[in-house]
């Protein structure tokens, strides 16, 4: 299943994973395949990765900028979220695996598309829809859940705030 | 007895535990709508300063029925009021139409971003020569790019008439005829369980046939065809850049768009003027229940009054977003119909009788794989409801798993509204039912509700049938979406000095009004209006034989057409016909061989079968056969 919002396509790839296309360039978030995916974005971190610094920026052939944000901090590792500014005005935000609201706060609106995982690992349906109260994006998919009972909470406290589409992943 | 009328329970109220706050009594009620209908100008007078007007009226109700005229010298900008005004506010950003294809891809737009398509196509259409004394045939399925370009055309202040494509190439032509039009929108193609359907062929023949239109438009649905010297691609319109600011101010009575509504003897065309039908389409849209922040999804298609009034207009003034889907409902099974409801949180579901008649006989279970909890309300129209389709409904799709007051999941209490609501496309919105966001009295099962206020509905009494005195369904005071231009069978309607729909039913003490079907032969055929007698005159000319169409009741579609002819025939071959000519729609139950067929007096013959029918119930074709040799 492929939505298509603004020009910009996307896709699911598994639980997690979710890739952008944009002018023939695919951008994978969580996923990695090098046939389907020109550049891979990660959102954890092992400690002995490699892991980019808060507030990097990559700027992909002009046609899109990167900015890594802060998601948390935890004992193995790291999790970063990711806002996407595409040249069109777009803006997509993923959150990453965060149950804190602080780091949501700082984001500058609109945003519109919101990628939020909502499995309870981390964050609960429950806190994900804070962020959504918080940000109001214009359409919001929830991933990295397969109990659709997380997405059943989710949807029906966050509707009001934001179009909410469940996207079948493949 | 006519089955529907075995099943009736007269009495018996329902009130949804979520409206368990919000329901009013019948008394309270009849003074809400008593005082509505003592002065119908005032009342809707008070309703049009909702909207934004470019010039207010100076008469609010001009002339006798049906020749009337509302909001007289008053001018509108049609667009301004269904988008524009949208502008500068929190609607602007968020999404107005998500569409999903068949084949499970998705597209969204915003209402900005189709402010912006609008603006683009209605530049495009501008250059093409089109103005506001031509029509424009849309003959497409519920698309993104044709509701975009349905409001271009709104913007220009040209007129459009929407064809559901269920509707073949001779009757699409004969459309496209009466309007004098010489623009055709289309698809190339879209897919039906699986298959792809070319409907670019069917336009092709019916401009063979239609000779004045010069230009066809082709949205790429399925994008597998090349294109003619007089086609144009919808994605070459897009491109160009708009002319900004630029919407068309029209007089109240400026034709906004037509339909061709259902007769005996054929398919005849009615227009809406713009200030009357928005003033109305935007009060009831509001009063069903409709907000900002609703989603919505409505299963039947503009080529249908409830697709334009419910889905072009009303949900967009309101500014909720709205769900399209052109696909078939039970591909690859119905769990596909509840599906969309879940993936996209809909919170208000209209849908025809036909829909839920269709799913309860064949998957009611498909509903429980799915959690469809954020419904708030289900709306169905098209044709009456029977009382077991209404129960199921209520109970076993509106409870869901979240508890609400006395509904309590697991044990089918019931939970959200389900309302049936009547229709016709001459009236241009609904007329009865239980308005979430105005009066509404308890819910009385099997009916269409109580009047809307504004609406002055009636039942002339013709006869009594096992204690129910059934009658006309009468509309007494004109409304202010009554066409502009209309045929003269509507004219006749109102020729006792009231308007008579056609249509036949009862009140009861409370004054809900409970529809059973048509009086005359118009076929209701999934809820479509169908005219037996434009069945009859395509396949008389391509057969060259007598024949006679009737209604006959149909368990899932209310009637399907059965053909009588004088001469044995091809039975595959006259099916074939049908669907060729007059559409898929029209598809024919059975031709049975009826000699003697040529001396009968047509009219005079359906009257009595449908009489039958309505005493009798069903009967079996060899006595059908006996009927009409007999006469």
């Amino acid at each position: 299943m492929k939505l298509d919002f603004r020009g910009i396509t996307l896709w699911r790839k598994g639980v997690d994973g979710v890739v952008l296309k944009y002018r023939g360039r695919t951008i994978c978030i969580d996923y990695s395949n090098t046939y389907e995916c020109n550049y891979t974005l990660n959102t954890r971190y092992q400690y002995n990765h490699v892991f980019p610094e808060i507030s990097d920026r990559l700027n992909i052939e002009g046609l899109v900028e990167v900015i890594v944000v802060k998601s948390s901090v935890e004992s193995s590792g790291c999790s970063i979220g990711y806002l996407l500014f595409f040249n069109n005005g777009f803006r997509v935000y993923h959150t990453g695996y965060s149950s804190s609201i602080e780091n949501v706060l700082s984001i500058e609106k609109p945003i519109h598309l919101l990628l939020i995982p909502i499995s309870g690992d981390e964050a609960s349906p429950e806190e994900a829809c804070e962020v959504v109260k918080s940000l109001k994006p214009v359409l919001t998919i929830p991933i990295g859940f397969k109990d659709t009972r997380f997405f059943y909470k989710f949807r029906d406290i966050c509707q009001p705030y934001t179009q909410i589409v469940l996207l079948t992943c493949s | 007895m006519h089955p529907y009328l075995r099943n009736i329970k007269i009495g018996e109220r329902i009130v949804p535990p979520s409206l368990k706050w919000k329901t009013i009594s019948v008394d309270e009620y009849r003074v809400i709508y008593e005082k509505s209908i003592s002065n119908v100008v005032e009342f809707w007078s008070r309703e049009a300063r909702k909207l934004h007007w470019c010039r207010e009226w100076r008469v609010a109700l001009e002339g006798e029925p049906p020749n009337v005229k509302w909001f007289i010298d008053g001018c509108i900008s049609p667009y301004y009021n269904v988008v524009l005004k949208h502008k500068d506010t929190s609607i602007w950003n968020k999404i107005a139409l998500i569409w999903e294809g068949e084949e499970e891809d998705v597209k969204t737009i915003t209402y900005g971003d189709l402010d912006d398509m609008v603006e683009r196509i209605s530049s495009s259409l501008l250059n093409m020569g089109l103005d506001g004394f031509q029509w424009c045939i849309i003959y497409t399925p519920p698309l993104i790019e044709s509701i975009t370009l349905m409001l271009a055309l709104t913007r220009l202040g040209v007129p459009f008439e929407p064809v559901f494509t269920g509707f073949g190439f001779r009757e699409l032509a004969s459309r496209a005829i009466r309007r004098r039009s010489e623009t055709i929108v289309t698809v190339d193609g879209y897919y039906r369980r699986g298959r792809e359907i070319d409907v670019l062929s069917n336009v092709r023949k019916a401009v063979e046939y239609a000779k004045r239109v010069k230009r066809i438009i082709v949205i790429e649905r399925i994008g597998s065809r090349s294109f003619r010297e007089n086609e144009t691609s919808f994605d070459d319109l897009v491109g160009s850049t708009g002319v900004k600011g630029f919407h068309a101010c029209v007089k109240s009575d400026h034709p906004l768009f037509g339909l061709h509504s259902g007769y005996e003897d054929d398919f005849k065309p009615i227009t809406h003027g713009t200030g009357g039908f928005l003033v109305q389409v935007y009060s009831t849209t509001q009063w069903l229940g409709l907000r900002p922040r609703d989603t919505y999804y409505c299963t039947v298609w503009p080529g249908w009054i409830t697709g334009i009034s419910y889905v072009l207009f009303g949900p967009l003034m309101i500014g909720s977003t709205i769900v399209l889907y052109d696909g078939s409902l039970d591909y690859p099974s119905w769990s596909r119909f509840w599906s969309i409801i879940e993936r996209y949180a809909v919170t208000i579901l209209l849908t025809t009788s036909g829909a839920l008649r269709t799913v309860y006989k064949k998957e009611p279970d498909s509903v429980l794989k799915r959690n469809i909890d954020t419904l708030k309300a289900i709306l169905v129209t098209a044709e009456p409801l029977e009382i077991d389709v209404w129960e199921w409904t209520y109970r076993v799709v509106g409870t869901g798993y979240t508890p609400m007051i006395e509904s309590i999941p697991g044990k089918q209490t019931g939970r959200i509204p389900v309302v049936n609501m009547y229709i016709q496309s001459e009236i241009g919105s609904f007329v009865t039912g239980n308005l979430l966001n105005y009066t509404f009295p308890p819910i009385a099962p099997g009916s269409t509700g109580p009047p809307i206020p504004g609406f002055h509905v009636d039942i002339e009494y013709e006869f009594e049938i096992n204690g129910f005195r059934i009658g006309r369904v009468v509309l007494r005071k004109p409304w202010p979406a009554m066409p502009i231009d209309y045929p003269e069978e509507f004219a006749r309607a109102w020729s006792r000095g009231y308007y008579d729909t056609g249509d036949i039913g009862f009140m009861d003490r409370d004054g809900y009004l409970y529809v059973l079907g048509r009086a005359d032969c118009v076929m209701k055929i999934s809820g479509f209006r169908i005219s037996p007698g434009a069945i009859d005159k395509y396949l008389e000319e391509a057969l060259g034989k007598r024949v006679l169409t009737i209604g006959y009741p149909n368990e899932l579609r209310f009637e399907a057409p059965l053909l009588f002819v004088d001469e044995e025939v091809d039975e595959n071959r006259v099916k074939q016909l049908v669907r060729e000519l007059l559409g898929p729609i029209a598809d024919p139950k059975t031709v049975l061989k009826t000699p003697g067929l040529h001396k009968v007096n047509k009219n005079e013959v359906k009257k009595i079968l449908k009489r039958s029918f309505w005493l009798e119930g069903k009967l079996d074709y060899s006595e059908l056969i006996r009927i009409i040799s007999n006469n």
